[in-house]
This record gives structure tokens, C-alpha cells and sequence, in this order.
């Protein structure tokens, strides 16, 4: 077993925070590695249900974007024990890439997943996260923006329940002038979950008239929750602008009152309020067998 | 309108960043030392500077323990680098060639004119009602208003404090609160301590006007590590100022100083800092309060000077109702790694924080903003908000903001709001085409950004504060 280091801070804070980076037990020995995907031009949508193999298992992607080229590709991770998931994105100039993932995996499982992205001139990438799934989930995305005009933009939607552990680093490099980035993370914790968010935006020199957002918002809903948020901005470029912002608390008591004055009660409004975040995300996917499986994992029929 | 902005575009293209003039803060005195330790750091250097200052056997041994935790102890793996700092070439003690006096008469006339250019005495006259003043390693002078006096508030050096009256209670208090195994620096400063403020304000006493303690380090490769202790008992309310400043030399110099605030129930503490210490200076300062129920501290903080600076007063709100509030600046310039922030512990109910920053870079200064908000389970219904912003005056230049939130209660409430960006092209040049020059209109546009600071401070030192902001503005124009 090897303690794999992930989830780095691109820059270093109080380490008695326990933020710097996370600590990852795996057994490198016994994974099984599984197939790699090579995922080019493509008409339509590429769908991916990865489930993993054997008690460890890995599988590579990689998505090459060639000049102007669209392509979307959909993820969904059902694993019933560890899995690692390495994700390359290689946008070329002008090309456009949409990727929509979404862990629903089994109670006890665990999910690694990796993203490494670099964009030209005008590329684009749009990345879609949706973590609802019962296992734990590691979350680790790094996206170059390389080339002019180049940007990304990231929504992360969880719902984290029992005694989950919910930890993301997103880091995006902001390189070639006028790049744009924008991150939205919204979620909700219950009982005794455990959230860690680093959310970096990095203007690089030479990075100018660019600007990077980044949102969060979480609802905490439980007595033992526990939530981290540490929103990054590195800047060694003048003509930036750069914007960070997190909202962190319980539902207040004048919603609740709103809410219960149209004959909603205070569990019915915690859920639909923690539904909230994710159906928000639902209105980003265009695949109607997809968002199904958002739907089928959320249950109920929402108020 | 465009062509104008052009011009502002041009202008700052062609314009050089000159070197700031900070003739009154770089006047050295000739050291006429009385006693200055050998360089480095050794268990018999510790012994020798605590004989030296007649130290209680306790404090003999709690400097000899801090020694060795500070030579166990691991340099911080994060933040500005210190490599430049070799502690082997610091003096951790130079005493100046006067014991302490209470009228600035008896002071050495180059001490004292040192303390008139800063404006220490004619301070005192208009606008305090006590004032401390280290030259070094050693306080030269400490006086305290007799109507101050009369109503029972101790305002002395802490050499004084450990071995008079208050002897128990500076011993109860002393490095409680940030503990030599704190980190490095503070295992250092219990180790080489000197010098520094204990102030006692008992139960129910209003101070209306503030006290002050002013440090001046003027000897070269020299550190100082002033310790100020104030307790500020039930009820009571007071505000103190502290200063900071140092000529520079071509080496470097330390400032590793440890401020210990105590808010006891319902009381009131105000803690305004002007930092202004020279640009070879490592200013690795440790600051800490703790606010029992009802209480409240109020930081207001301006980081101007050091080469490098680690500054992060922290709060621990223990008492219900408890209260923090962060007001700061930072302002780096050339050669100047500045790290400042601030930290808040929420450990009791409805306690709440509020932190409010301005750091401006320029002429290739790196400022970073470091905060961390941590409240805990107990500490139901508590909020916190933070909001940092940044201005990037050029491209040399490097402005970062990591702040971390750690919160383990659903029954909190928790903002944070922050923004990096540069001074507005529109701005300067509508100022410009009301008839000022573009320097005078980016040192206003910066001033009025650095407003939040400046108007929780004494007049006197706003006018100070925005006076820095102007010499570091001038030639800004890069």
C-alpha cells in the first residue's frame, strides 16, 4: 500500500489546517489497469460507464480535441470498489470540449478522479461534475489555459450524506491574455460528511486583460459536518481581474419561515434546497439518459 | 477619450519605479552600545544575555527550554523564504548605552532626536496618554499620565513587570498564550526576549486616550524581540498603538517580537499597528488574543516596511458573544515579500468576525493575503465574514490571497468576498483631466483604496499612514 499524495494546494498554507494536500492509501501492486480510451473527432456524444475492476483498478482517457473540433463526452463511475480515473484533454485552437461526469458509486467504494486539461487559441472547455454517489470522492483538475481567448469553465454540484468524504482541488493556469475561467461549486452536507474544497486561479505573467471567477456555496445541513473551503488567487500579471467568493451556512430562519408559511416543512425545504445545487447542473447536460440517472439517484420526485 | 487613456497606457510604459525616499525612517544613530551580545545563538548566549538581565530562575529555564524547541522545531515549510536570515550573524541582544527613563530630558540626545524625528514626544504631548519607547534591545524611556496611573492601569516594561509587583501575574500570562512550540520563531523569542510593554487595566476602567510603544531597532544585524503583555480586566476598554520602525543596512536584521492580549469579559481591546521597519528586515511577529465572553479586539494593522513579513494576528473568541474585528493594509514595494493576514478561532457561541484587508504590490513587492476562519462545533450560530482586495500597480509585481475556512458547526453563518485587480485606467485619467498630475492621481486612487485602515486610526497616524503611501507612490508611474 502507497500513500499517494494528491490534491496539492498549489501554494502552501498553515499546515495545521490540513489543507495542504490529502493523503491517499492505494494499492499500486494490485490495481488492475484497465483499458485506456483515445477519444477524437466525434459527431456525437461519447458515453463512458466505468464501473472498475477487482478491489483496485485505474483507467486513462484521452480526449484530443483537434483545430475547431466539438466534442462531448459523457462519465459515469458506478464503482462497487476503488477506482482511479485519469482524464488528458488536449484542445487544439478553436476546439471545444464538454465533459460531463457523474459519480453514483455503492457504499464503500472510492473514486479517484483526474483531470488534466490544456487549451490553444479559443479553445474551450466546460466541465460538469456531478458527485452524489454513496463512496467517497477525490477530485483533482488541472487545466492549462495556454493559448489567447482561451477559457474554462467548471460546475461542481454534491451532495454529501453518512460519513462521505468529499475532497476537490481544482487549479486553473491562466497563460495566454484574455483567458477567462469560471468556477461554480455548490453542494450540501449532511450528518457526519466531510467537504474539502482548494479551488486555485493562477494568473501567470504575461496572462493580462484576463479574468477568473470562482463561486461556492454550502449548505450544511447536519450535526458532525464538516466543510473546508480554501479559494486560491495567485497573480503575478497587472491587467487581471480576479474574483473569489464562498457562502457557507445553514438555511436561514427567514427562508425556512417563507418555506413554512407555503406548507413546507423543514426537511421537505433541506432537501429541496441540497436538490437545488444539482438540478441547477441539470440544466447544463443536454442528454435526457443521463440527467435519468441524476434523477434515479437522487429519488424521490423533488417538490 | 480614448487617445487620453492611450496616453495613461504610454506614459506608464515609458515611466521608470525610483527608490522611495524614507530619509526620516533611515537616519542612524552611531551605536554607542553599552553591551552588545556576540552574534549566534547557543545555550551560553541564552544563559548570558538572561544573567544580563537578572532574569527569576524561571525564566532562566523557560529561555533555555524555548532554545532547545527552537532548535528542534522545522522551519515553516510554506510562505516567503528566510534563507536570506542566518541567525548565526544576529545579535539577539544589544542594549543602548542609557537604563530607562521617565522624562525624555534624561534620554541621550541622539536617542532622543532619533524619537523627535518620529514624532514620539510631540505625540505623547497631543494625543497620549502613555508612551514606551525600546531603542534596540531595551526600553529608554516609559512614561504613563498620573490620571491613568491614578485609576490603577500598569503601563511598564516588562523587565520591570516580571520582577515587581505584577511578578505572578506576567508569570501566569507569560508565553500562554503563544507558546514556544507555537512555531520556530516563537521558541525564539522565548528564548532571546527583551524588552517590550506589560499593561494591566483593571475592572470597569475606560482609557479614552491610547497608550504607545514605539520599537526602534537601530543597531546592524541586530534582532529584536520586545514582548508586550496587556490584560485588559472585566469591563474595561483601552486602545494601543504600536510602532515600528529601523534604518536599513546592507544585512539582514530580525524582528521576532510576541504580543499577548487578554480580554477578560465585556472588555475592549483595540490593537493599532504602523509597521514600518526597514527593507533588510525579517519580520516574523507573533500576535495572538484571547476574548472571553462579550468581549472584544479590534486589530487595525499596516504593514509597510521589512524585506520579508510573516504577520497574522490571531483571535481565539473563548467566551460566548465575543467579537473580532481585522482592519489591515499591506502595502510591497521593491524587494519586499510581505505576508500578512490574519487568523480567528471561533470556540464559543454567537461570537463573531470580520476581516477587512487591503494589499497593494508594486515595483516587483509580492504581497500575499493568508487568513484562516475556523470555528468550531461549539460554536453555534456564529459568523464570520472576510473581504480582501488587492491592486496590482504593474507586472512586476505579485499579489496572491490563500485564505481557508474550516467550519464544523451547521449553525454558522460564513462569507468571504475577494477581488485582485489593477488600478482603473478611467479613473486615473478622469482624475487627470481635472488637472492632477498621473502620480498624484494613482497615490490618491491608492490612499482611498487603503481608506479602510486609515480612517480606523488616530488622525495623527492616518496622516502618517497615507503619508508612507504617498513616498512609496512616488516615481510610481512604472
Amino acid at each position: 500500500m502507497t500513500d499517494m499524495i494528491i490534491n496539492k494546494l498549489p501554494s502552501k498554507t498553515w499546515n495545521w489546517l490540513k489543507v495542504n494536500e490529502t493523503k491517499l492509501p492505494w494499492d499500486m501492486e494490485h490495481t488492475t489497469v484497465l483499458p485506456e480510451e483515445n477519444v477524437a473527432v466525434k459527431e456525437e456524444p461519447v458515453h463512458f460507464s466505468i464501473q472498475g475492476e477487482g478491489e483496485y483498478s485505474s483507467k486513462k482517457f484521452n480526449i484530443h480535441a483537434a483545430k475547431d473540433e466539438q466534442i462531448t463526452v459523457y462519465m459515469d463511475y458506478t464503482p462497487e470498489n476503488k477506482l482511479a480515473v485519469y482524464t488528458n484533454l488536449t484542445l487544439e485552437e478553436g476546439a471545444h470540449v464538454r465533459l460531463i461526469q457523474l459519480q453514483h458509486s455503492k457504499e464503500d467504494s472510492l473514486v479517484y478522479n483526474t483531470i488534466q486539461g490544456s487549451c490553444e487559441k479559443n479553445a474551450r472547455i466546460e466541465l460538469v461534475q456531478v458527485y452524489l454517489g454513496k463512496g467517497d470522492i477525490y477530485s483533482d483538475t488541472a487545466i492549462d489555459l495556454k493559448g489567447g481567448k482561451s477559457s474554462f469553465k467548471s460546475d461542481i454540484g454534491y451532495i454529501g450524506e453518512h460519513t462521505h468524504v468529499i475532497d476537490m482541488n481544482e487549479v486553473v493556469n491562466h497563460f495566454g491574455r484574455c483567458t477567462e475561467s469560471e468556477i461554480n461549486v455548490q453542494g450540501s452536507l449532511r450528518d457526519g460528511a466531510k467537504k474539502i474544497f482548494r479551488g486555485t486561479i493562477d494568473f501567470k505573467t504575461g496572462a493580462s486583460d484576463s479574468v477568473g471567477n470562482e463561486q461556492e456555496t454550502v449548505l450544511m445541513l447536519g450535526e458532525d459536518v464538516e466543510n473546508k473551503t480554501v479559494p486560491v488567487i495567485l497573480c503575478s500579471e497587472e491587467n487581471v481581474v480576479g474574483n473569489h467568493g464562498a457562502t457557507i451556512g445553514e438555511l436561514d430562519e427567514d427562508t425556512l419561515f417563507y418555506l413554512a408559511s407555503r406548507g413546507i416543512s423543514r426537511e421537505q425545504a433541506e432537501d429541496m434546497m441540497a436538490r437545488a445545487g444539482i438540478e441547477r447542473l441539470k440544466s447544463l447536460i443536454a442528454d435526457e439518459a443521463f440527467i435519468a440517472m441524476i434523477d434515479q439517484e437522487l429519488g424521490g420526485d423533488g417538490i | 477619450m480614448n487617445s487620453g487613456k492611450k496616453g495613461v497606457r504610454k506614459m506608464r510604459e515609458k515611466s521608470q519605479v525610483d527608490d522611495i525616499d524614507r530619509s526620516i525612517y533611515d537616519i542612524r544613530d552611531e551605536e554607542k552600545d553599552a553591551y552588545r551580545m556576540e552574534e549566534g545563538l547557543t545555550p551560553e548566549i541564552v544563559d548570558k544575555l538572561s544573567k544580563e538581565k537578572d532574569d527569576p530562575v524561571w525564566m532562566q529555564q523557560f529561555r533555555l527550554q524555548s532554545l532547545q524547541i527552537y532548535n528542534e522545531m522545522p522551519v515553516p515549510d510554506w510562505g516567503p523564504s528566510i534563507e536570506g536570515l542566518d541567525i548565526d550573524h544576529i545579535a539577539t541582544y544589544v542594549r543602548p548605552n542609557t537604563r530607562m527613563q521617565g522624562s525624555w530630558k534624561d534620554v541621550p540626545q541622539d536617542i532622543k532626536d532619533t524619537f523627535e524625528r518620529l514624532g514620539i514626544p510631540q505625540a505623547e504631548r497631543k494625543s497620549l496618554a502613555g508612551v514606551g519607547a525600546q531603542y534596540d534591545s531595551e526600553l529608554v524611556y516609559h512614561n504613563v499620565k498620573s490620571e491613568v496611573e491614578a485609576e490603577g492601569v500598569v503601563y511598564t516594561d516588562m523587565e520591570s513587570a516580571l520582577k515587581g509587583e505584577y511578578a505572578d501575574m506576567v508569570r501566569k500570562y507569560f508565553m500562554k498564550l503563544v507558546t514556544p512550540r507555537d512555531h520556530k520563531f516563537a521558541a525564539l523569542h522565548g528564548a532571546v526576549w527583551s524588552g517590550g510593554s506589560f499593561v494591566y487595566v483593571p475592572k470597569g476602567v475606560q482609557v479614552s486616550i491610547p497608550l504607545q510603544s514605539y520599537f526602534r531597532l537601530n543597531a546592524k544585524g541586530a534582532g529584536q524581540f520586545e514582548h508586550t503583555l496587556i490584560i485588559v480586566d472585566e469591563g474595561a476598554s483601552l486602545h494601543f498603538i504600536e510602532g515600528c520602525s529601523a534604518p536599513k543596512y546592507n544585512v539582514a536584521n530580525l524582528h521576532a517580537g510576541c504580543v499577548e492580549l487578554y480580554v477578560k469579559k465585556n472588555a475592549k481591546l483595540r490593537y493599532s499597528t504602523i509597521e514600518n521597519w526597514s527593507k533588510n528586515m525579517y519580520n516574523l511577529n507573533t500576535k495572538r488574543a484571547v476574548v472571553e465572553e462579550g468581549g472584544t479586539i479590534e486589530w487595525v494593522s499596516g504593514s509597510f516596511g521589512s524585506h520579508v513579513g510573516c504577520l497574522y494576528p490571531m483571535s481565539i473568541l473563548k467566551g460566548e458573544g465575543a467579537r473580532m474585528e481585522f482592519t489591515g493594509v499591506t502595502f510591497a514595494g521593491k524587494g519586499q515579500n510581505l505576508d500578512t493576514g490574519a487568523k480567528v478561532v471561533h470556540a464559543a457561541p454567537n461570537t463573531s468576525s470580520y476581516m477587512n484587508t487591503r494589499s497593494i504590490s508594486k515595483g516587483g513587492g509580492i504581497s500575499t493575503f493568508r487568513s484562516s476562519v475556523v470555528i468550531n462545533k461549539e460554536a453555534k450560530k456564529s459568523k464570520s465574514a472576510v473581504s480582501c482586495q488587492s491592486l496590482m500597480l504593474d507586472s512586476e509585481s505579485r499579489s496572491d490571497t490563500i485564505p481557508a475556512m474550516d467550519i464544523r458547526t451547521k449553525d454558522a453563518a460564513v462569507g468571504h468576498e475577494a477581488k485582485i485587480g489593477s488600478i482603473s485606467d478611467d479613473a486615473v485619467f478622469y482624475l487627470m483631466s481635472r488637472g492632477m498630475s498621473e502620480e498624484d492621481a494613482r497615490a490618491l486612487l491608492v490612499s482611498g483604496f487603503a481608506d479602510n485602515v486609515s480612517k480606523e486610526l488616530p488622525l495623527e497616524y492616518a496622516v502618517e499612514m497615507n503619508n508612507l503611501i504617498r513616498l512609496e507612490m512616488k516615481g510610481s508611474i512604472g
